[in-house]
């Protein structure tokens, strides 16, 4: 069996994007026409350097004198040994060597279901964005509105789903080779599927159970229903990356979560998103204790104290300001 | 609680002060009263008579930025006696009690010449004020213990200043007294314009009958005068050598908790009446100060009908541009549908049961609300309950109540009914409360009588003046 060096070309992704194959050493690289890899790279010289073997046999990239010299992570070197992991930056160019000794990793796990794409996944993804759109607008419809209102919802959600999923084809198109429309579209669908139960769910514990607070803090549960979309359709384009796309999601999620208690804040002196719950359900949705006047009364009785703080806050608030003022 | 402003903004748009306030603002006021510069009648010969005496005595009082000194509010006063006291509205210098350190006054006389006012003392119920000035009256204008006796039809004379254009003297009559506010007032069926405010109303003899406070925007020459006993009592407390308070704002808020303690006391003193919209009792409350009003759609092509019953206070306490209050309110829905099922329904109530309140820290007078809510249940009958509170800045003690409840027992219909209580005690507003819930409820089905809301085609109270 021959034994081969393998001379590869990464872009800063660390991706390959040309691969030499030598049976001997040493390789010469540069911009000029008399090395064996030639480097179209202003910001390596002429002869840059050659790939050896030093005198204990071990595998070597040694520069010729040049002003930018050769660097690994950043740090200069005159020589340095190679590893087969090791990526040498020679000007702007990035370069790695592996011989046919070089051990690779295992096969990653093919979890993508081959069976669930293309026409299946296309309908299904339709029939729920219709089934959504149509209970949307049947629900908040009490004009009795004609079929081709109900027609135009339809159309209006089918163009949001097409210029979302769209965006995100292109973008997988470009960076991940292949458009993966029909998954971008289902995605979405399941994103908006999950946001109308979520709403309908919070709206019934409110209601039937008299969890108020549930629906003071649904946004929170919104946005991290966003977040979980944007990371699956980013490991749509690069599933190898998923580990950092999650946290770069659950990131944005803390993110947006500290932006809207922020703005809640700023608007009303309190992190809920609303100060009462003025959704309602039918009688029948009812389950919890109705409770009696006296109890409500002393709600109220207790409700003093909130307001009574909240006045002191805010003349405390605007003697401080008054003060630095002068 | 913006939405509440709207109606209070209204009323502030008429109150005298404004329309003179600011040159731009002067055309419409013109516009929208035909009279401000015709008088219903040629002066009498006792018009010029009173006129000529009391010319050395009127004031108009000027409220000047103190940063640029540009003018914010002016209205009128007069001397009163020989002394260096002058009468006015509390509205025409409440901006000199409330904000010092940003605004002053200043008087002009008649002939033109002017001099700085300093203000004594103040009477928020019945908008009047003492300032002192550094001249003497004549002795024209004085208020003796005893008011004048006034009959109907009396002829009354009202001097001031309308529209900064210049001093003027307008003739009406008597037409007794108006209980409408918990304070009462003088019906006066003169012109009253901007800028007259604090000008005095004197009889043909000459004696005081009122201070010109106030007109309705919505009538002809229906003017409002503060009877001259107020203006006694206030003046009576005070000496041309008065130390003037540090801070006008406790004296303030003493006096607005005292108003409401007198309103609350007269709402409270006898249980609300219930009236029937659909199968339900509503309290409300009609009395001679606060009026309701129904009205009614029930167009064919809606899915569903409303009946509607509001009651509300015509008057207000005028503390600054931005804050009337001392008033109260109430509002009942009632909605039925049978087209529609019971979720759609549902979902629908449930839009009209939102943005009733949102909090606001941006405002200066009140502090943004804090809501408490709950399902409750009373007489059979069962209802959401929120019930939404700010307090005011400046005056500790005061608090606006904001009650909105949703009937929950019906499928097809529902009641949504609102109370709002301004300027009031904590606990005058969680007793008022208590009572409005204990009266809301299901009518007894034996009882057959279902009076029907009476609709009417008059305006309703948002467009009442003062």
């Amino acid at each position: 069996m021959s034994f081969f060096y393998f001379v590869e070309i990464l872009n800063a992704n660390g991706d390959v994007q040309q691969r030499h194959k030598f049976s001997e050493l040493p390789v010469r690289l540069g911009r000029s026409y008399n090395n064996d890899i030639i480097l179209d790279d202003h910001h390596t010289a002429g002869e840059h350097a050659v790939i050896e073997l030093n005198e204990q046999n071990n595998l070597v990239v040694r520069d010729l004198g040049t002003q930018n010299a050769i660097k690994v992570n950043g740090k200069t070197h005159s020589q340095i040994k190679l590893n087969g992991d090791t990526i040498v930056q020679l000007g702007h160019t990035h370069v790695r060597v592996r011989d046919s000794n070089y051990v690779v990793d295992a096969e990653i796990n093919d979890s993508t279901n081959h069976s669930w794409q293309g026409w299946p996944l296309f309908v299904c993804s339709l029939v729920m964005i219709f089934v959504l759109s149509l209970t949307t607008s049947w629900l908040v419809d009490v004009s009795n509105s004609k079929s081709s209102d109900y027609i135009i919802s339809i159309a209006q959600w089918l163009l949001v789903a097409a210029t979302w999923s769209g965006i995100w084809a292109l973008a997988n198109r470009v960076f991940g080779g292949t458009a993966n429309f029909t998954r971008h579209l289902f995605t979405l669908s399941c994103a908006l599927a999950a946001l109308t139960l979520l709403d309908y769910l919070t709206i019934f514990l409110g209601y039937a159970l008299s969890w108020e607070w549930v629906t003071r803090y649904q946004s929170h549960a919104e946005l991290a229903i966003a977040a979980t979309t944007i990371y699956y359709h980013l490991r749509h384009i690069n599933v190898r990356k998923s580990a950092r796309f999650k946290v770069i999601c659950i990131g944005l999620a803390l993110v947006g979560s500290s932006l809207k208690l922020m703005n809640n804040y700023q608007s009303t002196n309190q992190y809920a998103d609303e100060l009462y719950m003025h959704e309602i359900l039918p009688p029948s949705a009812r389950l919890s204790r109705n409770h009696t006047l006296a109890e409500f009364d002393s709600s109220i009785e207790n409700l003093k104290a909130r307001i009574d703080a909240e006045r002191g806050k805010v003349l405390k608030e605007k003697a401080e300001k008054k003060s630095a003022n002068k | 609680m913006t939405f509440l402003r709207i109606p209070l903004l209204l009323a502030c748009l008429s109150l005298p002060t404004f329309a003179a306030s600011s040159a731009p603002d002067i055309p419409p006021a013109l516009k929208q009263d035909p009279s401000a510069t015709v008088a219903p009648t040629p002066p009498s010969s006792t018009a010029q008579q009173l006129y000529a005496s009391a010319q050395n005595d009127l004031l108009q009082l000027r409220v000047l930025l103190k940063n640029g000194r540009s003018q914010s509010a002016v209205g009128s006063g007069f001397l009163i006696g020989t002394s260096n006291l002058v009468i006015t509205n509390f509205h025409v210098v409440s901006q000199i009690a409330l904000e010092p350190e940003t605004y002053f006054g200043e008087f002009k006389d008649t002939q033109g010449k002017s001099g700085d006012i300093e203000l004594l003392a103040v009477d928020v119920q019945h908008d009047l004020a003492v300032v002192r000035v550094n001249r003497k009256g004549t002795g024209v204008f004085n208020l003796s213990e005893i008011p004048a006796t006034l009959t109907q039809g009396e002829h009354l004379y009202s001097l001031g200043n309308p529209l900064d254009l210049g001093f003027t003297i307008s003739e009406g009559t008597y037409n007794g007294v108006s209980h409408r506010g918990f304070s009462d007032q003088i019906m006066f069926t003169g012109p009253v314009n901007p800028g007259m405010s604090g000008g005095p109303n004197v009889t043909a003899a000459g004696h005081v009958a009122g201070v010109n406070v106030a007109h309705r925007r919505d009538g002809e020459l229906v003017s409002f005068l503060v009877p001259a006993t107020y203006a006694q009592k206030l003046f009576s407390g005070i000496t041309a050598d008065s130390k003037p308070p540090a801070d006008f704002k406790p004296i303030i808020g003493e006096q607005l908790l005292a108003h409401q303690t007198h309103m609350m006391d007269t709402l409270l003193a006898t249980p609300l009446t219930a009236k029937s919209l659909g199968p339900y009792s509503v309290p409300v409350r009609e009395s001679e100060q606060v009026r309701c009003w129904g009205s009614s759609d029930t167009k064919g092509e809606k899915t569903y009908n409303t009946d509607q019953i509001n009651c509300a206070m015509e008057s207000e306490l005028f503390v600054s541009e931005n804050l009337q209050t001392g008033n109260i309110s109430m509002t009942h829905r009632f909605v039925q549908t049978d087209k529609l099922d019971p979720l759609r329904f549902a979902i629908f109530v449930g839009k009209m049961f939102s943005n009733r309140v949102t909090g606001d820290t941006k405002d200066e007078n009140v502090t943004t609300s804090h809501c408490t809510e709950d399902f409750i249940e009373n007489n059979k009958f069962t209802s959401r309950a929120v019930v939404c509170v700010e307090s005011y800045q400046k005056f500790a003690g005061l608090y606006n109540f904001l009650l909105f409840t949703t009937s929950t027992d019906e499928p097809l219909m529902n009641l949504q009914s609102r109370l709002v209580m301004n300027g009031v005690s904590y606990e005058n507003g969680q007793k008022f409360i208590k009572q409005f819930l204990s009266i809301l409820g299901k009518e007894n089905l034996s009882e057959k009588n279902k009076s029907v809301v009476s609709t009417t085609s008059s305006a309703n109270n948002s467009q009442e003046e003062k």
